[in-house]
């Protein structure tokens, strides 16, 4: 993949969302892990050390890719992308 | 170039650009393979005070194939770390670095090299240090002494060393790109002027060099030696690759990098990428597998190159112009290997899954005196068989796709005149940094006091 492209659509993202930045996803070209978004709240992906890299890859159908470590992980999380949309345009700041 | 800036995004990422891949049997150790890649390209020697290293933040690798399926069977991983002893001066050295250790050294690399094999990796050093740049009489008064030392043997069998060499790559960029002009027959161009000798491109360059030798029983599929050359196990496929981090985040201190390991650049055969791909592809291409390049194939079956070379040369290649079949014969050379009865006494077929890969039968011993054009010039250890330091891959890929070795599939083609003599004019010799007869091979990088402008 690009590197512009890679670079464009980043979201960073502590687990707290310290900071978020949105645009819209590219293509994958590495095969990621795909869970169902219950898989991910019950715990089963990794956490490890180091930041977690939140990126929302299609904001209409809510699709997130979570990257932690070497691992990526894709689910389908509606109301935190609307969370996140919701911060990204101003409102809801604390 | 063989793959020097070859596509746009990897131009814009020299730390990560793999320009060569080279695959030989050792000639001094014939029972190992060197396998070597090389990174940023045209590396200008004078090019301080920060001068030129290996990414903190790539991961550099080298695969074998050893079953034919286009996929790793070993891979060879090359991390590397950056330490820096004074980071309150602005100086690469603050006295002449005499040793590895010198405390004039202020910012040095290390790596590790590890191994990944069935699934597996696993770490054979930690640790190792590269040479420094070579600067000038002043900083680095013993480069070879330097360099020597920073050849390392491991105890699992393997010799590495990753840091600066000459560039060994030999070709006359100014005039290839300039409309497909080659100066000793721009007489001949579409716009003719007089012939000329070649000139040298690379030469007063440098290069970042990976290389590791393996003994061959190391890279066989069952750890066998390879000593016939029919034995399908004495053939393996080689490419380099460098991968970053699928995200970096940048801020005030240490950048972010997360995700998986994303390809940015990959090298098998010189000029696969370069040449044969188009400009909206290529970029793809780095991307992927070799298992991936079926989808390549159409392009190495009607090369653009072959259309180009009647209409840049007109009236000389006029058999070229007339051949309209498939190119079954660089398929062959480029994407599965040589089957066994197209030239004799020879064979490096993978099977049929086309795949840009360097093939290597490591049971062609070295040859005493190589021929720079390797199979072309009956030599049976040069390119197309692996890729050796000293071969002329420009003038062996042009005079191939010229038409030289369609007749390897159709007796019946008679390849132009010109086809047999196509070259940029360049050998070993217009570089007078010579090679190495011994590990790593490549020659002592050029250092920056005598060569301030190349």
């Amino acid at each position: 993949m690009a590197e512009v492209s890679r670079r464009r659509f980043l979201v960073r993202s502590t687990i707290g969302v310290s900071a978020v930045a949105v645009a819209a996803g590219g293509a994958l070209v590495a095969a990621p892990r795909v869970l169902p978004a219950a898989a991910v709240a019950s715990g089963s992906v990794p956490t490890g050390s180091g930041p977690l890299v939140l990126h929302v890859r299609d904001a209409a159908t809510g699709e997130v890719s979570l990257m932690v470590g070497t691992t990526e992980t894709v689910y389908r999380d509606r109301d935190l992308v609307g969370r996140l949309l919701t911060a990204a345009m101003g409102r809801d700041r604390r | 170039m063989s793959s020097h800036r070859e596509a746009p995004e990897i131009a814009k990422d020299p730390v990560a650009d793999n320009t060569d891949t080279y695959a030989f049997v050792s000639p001094d150790r014939p029972g190992t393979v060197t396998l070597i890649t090389n990174y940023i390209p045209l590396e200008g020697p004078a090019g301080g005070p920060n001068f030129y290293e290996f990414g903190d933040d790539v991961l550099y690798e080298i695969h074998v194939d050893n079953d034919g399926d286009a996929e790793p069977d070993i891979t060879y991983r090359f991390r590397f770390t950056t330490a820096v002893r004074n980071p309150n001066t602005f100086l690469y050295n603050t006295g002449p670095i005499t040793a590895l250790d010198s405390p004039n050294w202020n910012r040095r690399q290390l790596y590790s090299v590890s191994k990944v094999a069935h699934g597996r990796e696993t770490v054979l050093a930690e640790g190792l240090t590269c040479p420094p740049c070579n600067i000038g009489p002043r900083s680095t008064p013993n480069y070879t002494g330097l360099a020597t030392a920073a050849v390392h043997r491991l105890p699992s069998g393997e010799t590495v060393f990753a840091g600066q060499r000459d560039e060994g790559f030999y070709v006359d960029l100014g005039s290839i790109f300039d409309l497909g002009d080659l100066r000793p027959f721009q007489n001949l161009h579409l716009i003719p002027t007089p012939a000329a000798p070649g000139v040298d491109a690379t030469k007063g360059l440098n290069v970042h060099t990976i290389a590791i030798q393996v003994p061959r029983t190391a890279l066989t599929r069952d750890g066998s030696d390879p000593t016939s050359v029919t034995d399908p196990r004495s053939v393996i496929g080689v490419w380099g690759s460098a991968s970053r981090r699928k995200v970096r985040i940048r801020q005030d201190e240490d950048d972010v990098r997360s995700g998986p390991w994303v390809q940015v650049s990959r090298l098998g055969n010189p000029l696969f990428n370069e040449v044969v791909v188009p400009m909206g592809k290529k970029d793809l291409w780095n991307s992927l597998q070799p298992k991936d390049d079926a989808r390549f194939a159409e392009l190495v079956r009607h090369p653009e190159l072959a259309k180009l070379l009647p209409v840049l040369y007109p009236g000389v290649f006029p058999h070229l112009a007339a051949l309209t079949a498939a190119r079954a014969d660089l398929v062959a050379i480029l994407l599965t290997g040589l089957p066994a009865g197209v030239v004799n006494g020879f064979q490096n077929f993978t099977g049929p899954t086309l795949a840009d890969m360097l093939r290597l039968n490591m049971a062609v011993p070295p040859a005493p005196k190589p021929n720079i054009f390797g199979i072309l010039g009956g030599d049976l250890a040069g390119f197309p068989n692996g890729r050796r330091v000293q071969d002329d891959v420009v003038a062996i890929e042009l005079r191939a796709i010229a038409g030289v070795t369609f007749p390897l599939i159709d007796h019946t083609f008679t390849p132009d005149a010109a086809a047999s003599a196509v070259t940029d004019g360049l050998t070993p010799a217009s570089n007078p940094v010579a090679f190495l007869p011994t590990f790593p091979y490549l020659g002592v990088p050029n250092d920056g006091f005598t060569h301030p402008a190349s």
